[in-house]
């Protein structure tokens, strides 16, 4: 007894899925509370819960010792309880203080007319940007933040709003190591204000640096609940996919052969500058780097979606002009975009649809479709991935980790040679980062060569046999696996040179 | 890790099948058809019906098109004035001596050119909306007609020209076999190929599918192209119709023509939509306007209906996904 927020016993079940089941959770006062668990686990569900979007079967929610009702979102900001999505739900074209005073500006004394007192609303904003020893100003346009600042003005949009529990939903999801320090400096500033803080997540490497509390869900269970000093990181695997997990990165020696893609002198108007690299049969070749180090850039370049380009790109040692995603596709170069819903997926078609929409001439005779061999070849490269779905479901309703597997999907059938992977787990459960491992694994046996972009470092120094860090739009170091630490990697990647 | 299996795969049910709005313009076809037959007696007959079919068949076949294109997500409101510059073009050659075979050859040409020009300036100038891109062809197109003839008519065509919008074969009128034909072909065209499987993921999602190697400008330009060349078709089959051409023919044909595709189900946003619905909304559209017609019902008033019964279109999707919205 005694905790500030208590919810008791909930329990919640969509249709036949029991998703919650009699679940305790108990939060304090400045206190970080990470809940972990893999997708469909409940963790959504239960905060939904909590924000007021869905009403549980059963349960309680008790706060500071007396039981509340939240029916609704509305009354759960009433009760103090604001929720930070994993999607920025900002408006792009207002500044700070209009986004973080949207629909309750406060207003001058005057009767009427009732006038906007935006100098109280800026100097407010100011306020907390300073508490937060955030460098921005109140009247910045949102859209020319970047993620980890847009997803800070949502944090003092809820501090405005007296908030006295904010939940965080995988905050740190697009963010760079960099962002995430500042993201958990912000963070603990907050709570110091006495603010109870929830904190979604799937990476269990962060939930040690900022969370005081953990507890994990399994298949709508607590399997856990203790003080993050007293579980180490396998424990907390363990008690997340009830199994015990060797190895995270189940990376394969596979010998290289010819070169495959080979990149010299590349420049895209100032945004990447100078970079030559090779990738050959067989290699995974990690790049990684800080936000707007043009990661993203390279990859769209070489695609064929940013251009012209100076250099020369060669592929099985001809030279060829990326000059748009078709002719790239047909040199058999592809790039599997981490942006799923805008540059991935036709959210509302169906998988197979999805999967055949690159080499739509395999699945058809003079230009008419067959469906039944779509559905066929579609079947077997669910079966194949793991997907465990339906051809004819629909994209928008898989989790995220089945969609990142259609979307690798749809280049395996477009036999791509090269794949220019984008953060190719990021926001995805355990087993389905282990299970696009092992298909990069499949790949690269195969004679395929991946170039991987990713921030989590862990999985570049996992996965990759080499790895490039860019910085500035160019490429600072190349590691070979065994020489790459992590330190070595931020070094470069924060502007380190070669001493 | 996962035991239970989702599968949200919707099994074939006659409920959701009869519930689609195709269904919904059928009963409206078959409510419509009553309605004219207790208005009037001679409604229902062969004759009159088949020859109905002759006054509204030719904008028809640039709703053909339109479809495509409301499906990608833009839209064209200059194809009225292509239809009106191919025709005063035929007329005008024709009457300069040109052979009236060659001129109906060079009024299809003049169209396709036209919409070719629509859809190079839509995609190389992708700052510009295909409204504002089309708006403007719409003004210079018309006022290349009226350069041309000057607010003249033109005519004098020879007799076998007539045929086109007049002529039958066996019972059947020409015009209605040549739409039925032109109809099977688009319907093949955006159900059947991949052509058409790629104007669908464009509608929905240009951005993923451009990322998927889809050549959305060249999609793009194809169908704005066809469009132009359909206008020329119907500038045909009017120009017959009528017997001679002005440079102010066809005005407002770009309304009705997206009226019709709009009721035909297609959603302006774009990716939804079957070809079938726009062209059942053809004929519900001219035969509501014909039987109303017989019993001297002003147009002012049949524009009303009209305008209820595509509000009615517009609402009813969103009705239904409302529903299924809330959780």
């Amino acid at each position: 007894m005694g905790h500030f927020l208590e919810m008791r016993k909930i329990s919640k079940r969509f249709n036949d899925n029991m998703v919650l089941s009699e679940v305790d959770f108990a939060a304090d006062k400045a206190q970080v509370h990470a809940i972990i668990g893999e997708n469909g686990a409940g963790k959504s569900t239960l905060m939904k819960i909590l924000s007021g979007l869905f009403l549980p079967d059963s349960g309680e929610i008790w706060m500071d010792g007396e039981p509340i009702s939240i029916q609704n979102p509305k009354q759960a900001q009433e009760h103090g309880i604001a929720m930070i999505y994993q999607e920025i739900r900002l408006f792009p074209d207002l500044n700070i203080a209009e986004n973080v005073f949207m629909r309750r500006e406060p207003l001058r004394t005057m009767r009427w007319p009732r006038l906007i007192d935006w100098d109280q609303a800026y100097r407010e904003t100011e306020k907390l940007l300073q508490y937060l020893g955030l460098p921005l100003h109140a009247r910045a346009i949102v859209k020319t933040l970047t993620i980890a600042q847009q997803k800070f003005v949502e944090m003092i949009k809820a501090l405005s709003h007296d908030a006295k529990i904010i939940i965080m939903d995988e905050p740190t999801a697009a963010l760079t190591e960099q962002e995430i320090e500042l993201l958990f400096k912000v963070i603990k500033d907050v709570k110091k204000l006495g603010v109870s803080i929830i904190y979604i997540s799937h990476r269990i490497e962060e939930i040690q640096q900022i969370a005081d509390k953990v507890t994990v869900l399994r298949d709508g269970e607590v399997t856990q609940s203790a003080l993050s000093s007293e579980l180490d990181m396998t424990a907390l695997i363990q008690a997340m996919v009830g199994r015990q997990l060797e190895d995270r990165y189940p990376k394969l020696k596979v010998k290289h052969g010819k070169e495959a893609l080979r990149v010299e002198k590349l420049g895209f108007n100032g945004r990447i500058r100078n970079i030559s690299l090779e990738v050959k049969k067989g290699e995974i070749l990690g790049i990684t780097g800080l936000s707007g180090s043009g990661r993203r850039t390279l990859a769209k370049v070489l695609f064929g979606i940013h251009g012209p380009y100076e250099g020369e790109i060669h592929m099985n040692g001809k030279a060829f002009k990326a000059m748009s995603p078709h002719i790239a596709k047909s040199h058999g170069l592809c790039y599997v975009t981490g942006i799923t819903s805008e540059e991935g997926l036709i959210m509302n078609a169906s998988i197979s649809e999805n999967i055949v929409l690159p080499n739509l001439d395999r699945v058809s005779h003079a230009g008419f479709l067959s469906t039944g061999r779509e559905s066929e070849y579609a079947r077997d490269l669910i079966d194949r991935l793991e997907i465990s779905a339906d051809e004819k479901e629909i994209v928008q309703s898989l989790s995220g980790g089945k969609q990142k597997k259609v979307i690798l999907a749809k280049w395996l059938f477009a036999s791509a040679k090269v794949l220019i992977m984008e953060e190719p787990t990021a926001g995805i459960d355990i087993a389905s980062k282990l299970d696009i491992y092992n298909i990069m694994n499949e790949l690269v046996l195969s004679g395929a060569s991946i170039i991987m972009i990713s921030s989590d470092l862990p999985e570049i120094m996992g996965m990759s046999d080499r790895i490039a860090v860019m910085y500035n739009g160019q490429i600072r170091k190349t590691f070979l696996k065994e020489e790459a630490t992590q330190a070595g990697i931020l070094y470069f990647a924060s502007g380190g040179k070669d001493t | 890790m996962e035991q239970r299996i989702v599968t949200n795969r919707r099994p074939f049910s006659w409920k959701s099948f009869l519930l689609q709005w195709e269904w919904m313009l059928v009963l409206i076809f078959i409510g419509i058809n009553i309605m004219n037959m207790s208005l009037s007696e001679y409604y229902w007959s062969f004759d009159s019906l088949r020859d109905a079919t002759m006054t509204f068949l030719d904008k028809a076949f640039i709703v053909l098109p339109m479809v495509l294109i409301i499906i990608l997500g833009d839209i064209d409101i200059s194809v009225a004035s292509i239809v009106a510059l191919a025709s005063v073009i035929m007329a005008d050659l024709y009457t300069m001596g040109v052979p009236m075979p060659l001129a109906m050859l060079i009024c299809l040409a003049v169209g396709t050119l036209c919409g070719f020009v629509n859809g190079l300036l839509i995609v190389k100038f992708k700052e510009l909306s295909a409204v504002i891109v089309t708006l403007s062809t719409m003004i210079i197109y018309r006022g290349i007609a009226y350069i041309i003839l000057e607010d003249q008519a033109a005519g004098k065509f020879p007799d076998w020209f007539s045929f086109l919008g007049w002529g039958y074969v066996g019972p059947v009128p020409f015009i209605l076999i040549v739409f039925a034909v032109f109809a099977a072909a688009f319907i093949l065209l955006l159900h059947k190929t991949t052509f058409g499987r790629r104007v669908y993921a464009m509608g929905n999602n240009i951005t993923a599918s451009r990322f998927s190697g889809v050549q959305v400008d060249k999609i793009k330009l194809i169908v704005f192209t066809l469009a132009g060349f359909m206008a020329a078709v119907t500038a045909l089959f009017l120009t017959s119709r009528m017997g001679s051409t002005r440079p102010n023919v066809a005005t407002g044909y770009e309304l009705d023509v997206i009226a019709m595709v709009v009721l035909g189900g297609i959603s302006t946003a774009g990716g939804k939509g079957k070809m079938i619905g726009a062209i059942l909304a053809v004929f519900l559209i001219g035969f509501l306007r014909y039987g109303l017609g017989l019993v001297n019902v002003p147009a002012q008033m049949l524009l009303i209906i009209l305008g209820l019964l595509l509000i009615v279109a517009v609402m009813i999707p969103k009705i239904k996904l409302g529903k299924q919205g809330r959780i």
